[in-house]
């Protein structure tokens, strides 16, 4: 079977430092941070984090009523996103609404506001079906954000809804890239979203996974591969990016902003959070080797790297035993901690901006490197040149879900 | 359902303000289009979910929820003022 390349022609998204492309790639290279102290989380006993990356000053209400009626915030930041990935992309209105376009789109696990209303109405009444409306189910589904950018923007061929946790949304591209590249489909919108919510916080801080130290000082909080990082920072957003048949995609004369080269993901079975070295390397031969690459080709490293103790030490050393010590590496979660179900799309379109720059941004808050973390070429402070332009993505998820995606500049 | 004309003037017109500015907060409309001949789906432009949740907003008022029959019958704005006029047996409780 002859495999298709594959496209990136549309770039939209919504992150605590920025919601366009430009700004949010200059904010990363400037080194800004959207992580801020949460006062209002006081009210929650037991809650040891207070900092947060949460997106600021969105208006959900510019997306129409009878579609925002079956949308938790995490579907509004999706279907923003979306709009702008596919304005960016200039796809005729055709093509958007052709059975050969697609939705792949993933989120950590559907809705939580809309089920925090859910069961608060619960615990008012004592019933479990008082208060419940006509568009409850699709404001908490788990494919709510695939679901509804399908909807608001006609898109009728396969959906997907890839809600594995923290690796959703680079699972969702990679399924995507499979579809085109094998022909299944012709375009495919692919991303992730996430709503910050304290319930979820409150799911990573009980097992100690959290940041608990910097409340007076919060763009310090996420320290990926520090020796005194104390956790990761929860955050929110979305991303999405167009994918195309590379060949439609140049007859028509779009803008390639990148090209994906290979996908892997897999299951690590050994524990449900604890992740394993093994695994993980597993998953990076995985792409490489769909890639048709070998480790010398990498020019960089995007960690998934979320400032905790045991996933931080593990990926170090998965990416040493890998690629050795001279690949540089770094991590955007110091920018705007754990994006969950939107982390991975969002990183990659911080690679896409690496990439219109020919630039490594530094990663921020690494200042004094873990011993346990593997030698590598970390970019602690200034800027690298990105060589060859080919980059290595990484994506870990609760439940042992691994994925990674190579991708580079489109010729 | 109560008659119309049986009802005072003053307390149906305090139902239908009522009524009025429940929907257009619900369903994010503009005052002009509340006409009481206004069709719901034609000219409000709402739709199935909205007609369940419409009914839900009654039923929290109302403490009982309309009918299949009452339901049967909505067509207009003014269908609906009519419906929450009948369910108003204590006409007091929609103007809170």
């Amino acid at each position: 079977m002859t495999k298709r390349r594959v496209a990136i022609t549309g770039i939209g998204l919504v992150t605590p430092i920025g919601s366009t492309f430009d700004s949010f790639v200059e904010n990363l290279f400037t080194g800004a941070s959207g992580i801020r102290h949460m006062p209002e989380w006081a009210e929650h006993v037991g809650l040891n984090t207070s900092v947060a990356a949460p997106v600021m000053d969105f208006d959900g209400k510019t997306i129409p009523r009878q579609q925002r009626r079956s949308m938790s915030r995490v579907s509004q930041f999706a279907t923003i996103a979306t709009g702008h990935a596919i304005s960016a992309s200039d796809l005729p209105e055709t093509l958007i609404k052709n059975i050969r376009t697609g939705v792949a789109y993933g989120t950590l696990m559907g809705g939580m506001s809309a089920m925090e209303q859910y069961f608060k109405g619960v615990a008012k009444t004592g019933s479990l079906v008082t208060g419940v409306q006509s568009t409850t189910f699709l404001q908490m589904m788990s494919h709510t954000a695939a679901a509804n950018i399908a909807m608001a923007f006609g898109i009728p061929g396969r959906l997907i809804a890839s809600c594995v946790a923290c690796s959703a949304s680079t699972q969702s591209i990679g399924f995507g890239y499979e579809l085109i590249r094998d022909g299944k489909m012709d375009r495919m919108i692919c991303g992730g979203a996430e709503e910050l919510h304290v319930g979820i916080v409150g799911c990573f801080d009980v097992l100690g996974a959290t940041s608990r130290g910097h409340a007076h000082n919060p763009p310090a909080s996420s320290r990926p591969f520090s020796k005194d990082r104390d956790g990761l920072v929860c955050g929110e957003g979305a991303g999405t990016l167009v994918l195309e048949d590379y060949e439609q995609a140049k007859a028509r004369g779009a803008q390639i902003f990148g090209e994906i080269f290979g996908f892997y993901t897999c299951t690590d079975t050994g524990h449900m959070t604890n992740p394993s070295q093994s695994s993980m390397e597993t998953v990076i031969r995985g792409a490489l080797d769909d890639a048709g690459l070998t480790p010398s080709d990498i020019a960089y490293v995007n960690a998934h790297a979320t400032a905790t103790d045991v996933g931080d030490i593990a990926e170090s050393n998965a990416i040493h035993s890998v690629f050795g010590g001279e690949t540089p590496v770094s991590s955007f979660k110091g920018n705007f901690g754990h994006l969950m179900g939107a982390c991975g799309v969002v990183e990659v379109i911080g690679c896409l901006g690496m990439l219109a720059r020919n630039s490594i941004a530094p990663s921020a808050n690494l200042t004094e490197l873990d011993p346990r973390c593997a030698p590598l070429n970390y970019v602690p402070s200034t800027p690298q040149t990105l060589g060859s332009g080919v980059i290595l993505k990484n994506s870990f998820a609760f439940g042992g879900i691994n994925a990674s995606l190579i991708i580079g500049r489109g010729t | 359902m109560i008659e119309r004309e049986v009802m005072p003037e003053v307390i149906r017109s305090e139902v239908v303000s009522k009524v009025n500015s429940v929907m257009m907060e619900m369903f994010e409309l503009p005052e002009e289009k509340f006409k009481p001949e206004a069709h719901l789906f034609n000219d409000l432009g709402l739709d199935s979910l909205d007609a369940i949740d419409l009914m839900m907003r009654f039923q929290e008022q109302f403490g009982v929820r309309p009918s299949n029959n009452d339901l049967t019958n909505i067509r207009t704005l003014n269908d609906v003022h009519d419906m929450a006029m009948g369910l108003a047996v204590e006409p007091a409780k929609v103007l809170n």
